[in-house]
């Protein structure tokens, strides 16, 4: 049976300095990975390396803005030239209009340009940029969509547009690189983060709410319950997976 | 009198279809292309079609049926192909929103099966379609209470014509048709028939559907 594990395998993780993508980064380190955790804000990037090495872990931080086509490059070329290759890319980050909540027609072009730049635009040059050096060793990607990209929300519809774009891109991925060796998957999490606890905190009704909707009656944790799925999609034990959104919700979203 | 349809892209493969099928059942008025660019424009289009009953939007730019591989696209690529589908269509809903929150209606956004699957050297338009599918059920959740139904028919990509009406068949994750019999000359009026009844009475109580018109390749439940 095949280990799942990380050890030997170099992850490029966006995002990686708070939320879920700072606990995946934590748990993948402590499946052997080699992370290099791309991050918006430099101190954080410092917080989250310090956290892995002291474990006993291996990684590096590196300052990405996911909207710009040079930082990608850069932070691709910058893990290779630091680790020998990249095994592993995921894109987690997304951006401050993720979280906003307006009906469509209240949307402006700057707010797209906002969606879209974090997520599905930044997933394509991320794919772009990575795919040679996944290539090469035959490695995996993972990407990071919703069950509102599934389902369709009134008060996210653009969101939901780019995490349902990602879904599809996935796919269309998993196909055109298969031939390659690489295996492309989704995540489709609902992990506690700062901004659903802010949610928790100013709507006394959630609670309730959330016990109703999801199966499990909770918000997943991001330790426990969201990283332990990531670390399996990064190893070689999900290796014939491919082309699939993995939801990692509580039941909350229940695909087929 | 009759409620006015807008059209988009009735000049293109889809519209066209439409146009020649339900051009004798429905009040259809080609929405010019160039008013996709900004939700303004659509408004100002729609604004001078009279009493509107619903838009249809058939608009595919002709960059979509080209073929690249991810590793190829380019940025102007990926916008043409995804990105600027995507921006069409929330101008698109935009607009049709602003004519039909006093009234009601019906829009109906058309795409080929594409981003259901996934699709290998279609990937950018893929993603697009996936999107206009969400973007569609996000806006029939939010608009429902004001009477606005919103739908997406979608369609094998052989009618698209150029490289994605030959390639994406053959290259389809998708299974044999289950109709392989059923003639793809035939397809536009299928379309047709789709948009009359999902604009029709016996409709009144569905919103949010992705109605499948592909000759039973897709079934996802």
């Amino acid at each position: 049976m095949t280990a799942i594990d990380c050890a030997g395998r170099t992850v490029l993780i966006t995002g990686a300095g708070s939320g879920l993508g700072r606990s995946m980064a934590l748990a993948l380190a402590a499946a052997g990975a080699e992370v290099v955790a791309a991050v918006r804000r430099p101190e954080t990037g410092v917080s989250v390396v310090e956290e892995i090495t002291a474990a006993g872990g291996s990684a590096i931080w590196l300052e990405c803005d996911v909207r710009v086509q040079e930082h990608i490059s850069a932070a691709v070329a910058a893990t290779v030239e630091h680790f020998g290759k990249l095994d592993v890319m995921i894109h987690n980050a997304t951006g401050p209009a993720s979280a906003e909540i307006a009906t469509l027609e209240l949307l402006d072009e700057d707010f797209w340009e906002d969606i879209a730049g974090h997520n599905l635009r930044a997933a394509f040059r991320f794919a772009r940029a990575a795919h040679p050096h996944l290539k090469r060793t035959q490695g995996t990607m993972i990407l990071l969509t919703s069950g509102i990209g599934v389902e369709g929300k009134a008060i996210q519809p653009e969101y939901g547009a780019a995490k349902a774009g990602i879904r599809a891109l996935t796919k269309s991925l998993a196909a055109e690189w298969g031939p390659d060796g690489i295996n492309v998957n989704c995540l489709s999490p609902a992990g506690m983060t700062p901004a659903y606890e802010r949610v928790f905190e100013q709507d006394p009704g959630w609670a309730e709410h959330i016990r109703q909707t999801v199966p499990l009656g909770r918000v997943g944790d991001p330790m426990t319950d969201i990283a332990p799925v990531v670390v399996f999609m990064a190893s070689s034990a999900c290796q014939f997976i491919t082309g699939q959104t993995i939801t990692a919700t509580g039941g909350r979203t229940m695909l087929l | 009198m009759a409620d006015t349809y807008a059209l988009t892209g009735a000049d293109g493969p889809i519209g066209r279809l439409i146009a020649e099928s339900l051009g004798s059942t429905l009040t259809l008025e080609g929405l010019d292309d160039s008013a996709l660019v900004s939700r303004a424009s659509v408004e100002d289009g729609l604004s001078g079609l009279g009493r509107l009953g619903g838009v249809i939007h058939g608009f595919v730019p002709e960059a979509v049926t080209g073929s690249t591989d991810i590793a190829e696209t380019s940025d102007a690529e990926w916008d043409e192909r995804c990105e600027l589908v995507i921006r069409s269509t929330i101008n698109v809903l935009q607009g049709a929103y602003t004519a039909l929150k006093d009234t009601g209606g019906v829009v109906i956004v058309t795409l080929p099966t594409v981003g259901l699957s996934g699709q290998r050297h279609f990937a950018a338009y893929a993603a697009a379609c996936e999107a206009q599918r969400t973007l569609v059920k996000g806006a029939a959740r939010a608009w429902g209470a004001v009477g606005i139904r919103v739908h997406s028919v979608v369609f094998g990509p052989e009618l698209l014509g150029g490289e994605i009406a030959e390639i994406a068949p053959k290259e389809s994750l998708l299974l044999e048709r289950a109709l392989p019999d059923h003639p793809v000359d035939s397809w536009g009026g299928d379309i047709a028939s789709a948009i009359e009844f999902l604009v029709g009475p016996g409709a009144e109580g569905l919103t949010g559907t992705t109605v499948s018109v592909d000759s039973g390749r897709w079934m996802p439940l």
